[in-house]
């Protein structure tokens, strides 16, 4: 049987080496350009009618965006809606890469943690330098919680420092787990059915089924959460500590 | 597709989050505390000690402002 971890293996399809950098094609970049092209395409054919009575390709693309929208409004305010076309494309990708990840075949490009990570590291730094860019020095101010008494500060510096740096790694582990765990138990299970006889096997392949349906679920929330928890940092670095009058 | 003001939506978002929020910062501080044993101080295992205390105190506090943020109405 194989190892349930095979499917995460990643193997260069056409080796191509570029001023001694590896850039090989694999299956994680291919399903890129694939979630790339079908976002990019479904949303140009969706957009280009502009019905008053909407067709059903556009009135799903006008609820994505509604979803987006009032996700920003809830955590940001007004002025969030700048970062809308950033926090639109990650929502799309991170859904589309989760989703398109279910269908047997296909590689869930998020259950690699070098590509969470690189979206948690680029949310992270955004937010920064969001944050250095709008109110300069002052932006470190982060680090001191409002009223703490000073003789407090060397205990409570060092700790949002670590709640700050925390954050970029929740991001992508959160991502990377939840999906690569999910994978992993259909894997398990499937394994299962395949080994076990079929007067016991069709519980496992009940389960496969049942937890397939589970995790269109958990694609869509983890995409959720993620972008999200993007708006609130990016709130944060925004409004500083006025930030629990915006954020829920 | 959920509206994002779903009560339901938004409340399952806070709950899956918190866990990952009080072991992020154990890692970090804990990976923090051991950084600064190994390159700078040579002090023995007490950076790592104080690191975990921290960063367990900064997850409770990270987790804590995350239930805080949750919808009231």
């Amino acid at each position: 049987m194989d190892n349930p971890l095979h499917p995460f293996e990643l193997h260069p399809l056409v080796q191509i080496t570029l001023f001694g950098v590896d850039i090989s094609l694999n299956k994680a970049v291919l399903m890129m350009w694939v979630v790339v092209a079908l976002i990019a395409g479904l949303l140009i054919v969706a957009g280009t009618s502009r019905r008053l009575v909407p067709t059903k390709l556009q009135s799903l693309a006008e609820l994505l965006v509604d979803f987006i929208r009032g996700m920003i409004l809830d955590t940001m305010g007004k002025d969030g809606m700048r970062f809308f076309p950033f926090l639109a494309t990650l929502f799309l990708f991170i859904l589309f890469c989760n989703l398109l990840g279910l269908i047997p075949g296909l590689y869930t490009v998020t259950s690699q943690i070098v590509v969470t990570a690189a979206f948690a590291l680029f949310v992270y730094s955004m937010s920064v330098v969001v944050g250095v860019a709008l109110h300069g020095v002052k932006f470190f101010g982060i680090l001191i919680p409002p009223g703490t008494p000073r003789w407090l500060l060397p205990l409570m510096m060092p700790i949002e420092l670590i709640s700050q740096l925390a954050r970029p790694l929740s991001l992508a582990v959160r991502l990377f787990a939840n999906m690569t765990a999910g994978h992993t138990v259909l894997a398990v299970l499937f394994g299962m059915a395949l080994s076990l006889p079929l007067l016991i096997g069709w519980l496992p392949f009940a389960f496969t089924i049942a937890i397939n349906g589970l995790e269109v679920f958990i694609a869509f929330i983890q995409a959720y959460i993620f972008t999200i928890l993007t708006c609130v940092y990016l709130g944060d670095a925004m409004h500083l500590h006025g930030h629990d009058d915006h954020a829920r | 597709m959920p509206p994002s003001t779903d009560p339901f939506y938004a409340g399952l978002g806070q709950a899956v989050r918190v866990g990952t929020e009080l072991l992020a910062a154990l890692i970090v501080g804990g990976g923090l505390g051991w950084l600064a044993d190994t390159y700078l101080f040579a002090s023995g295992p007490w950076g790592v000690v104080a690191g975990l205390i921290l960063g367990a105190i900064a997850g409770v506090l990270n987790a804590y402002r995350a239930a805080q943020r949750w919808p009231s109405h």
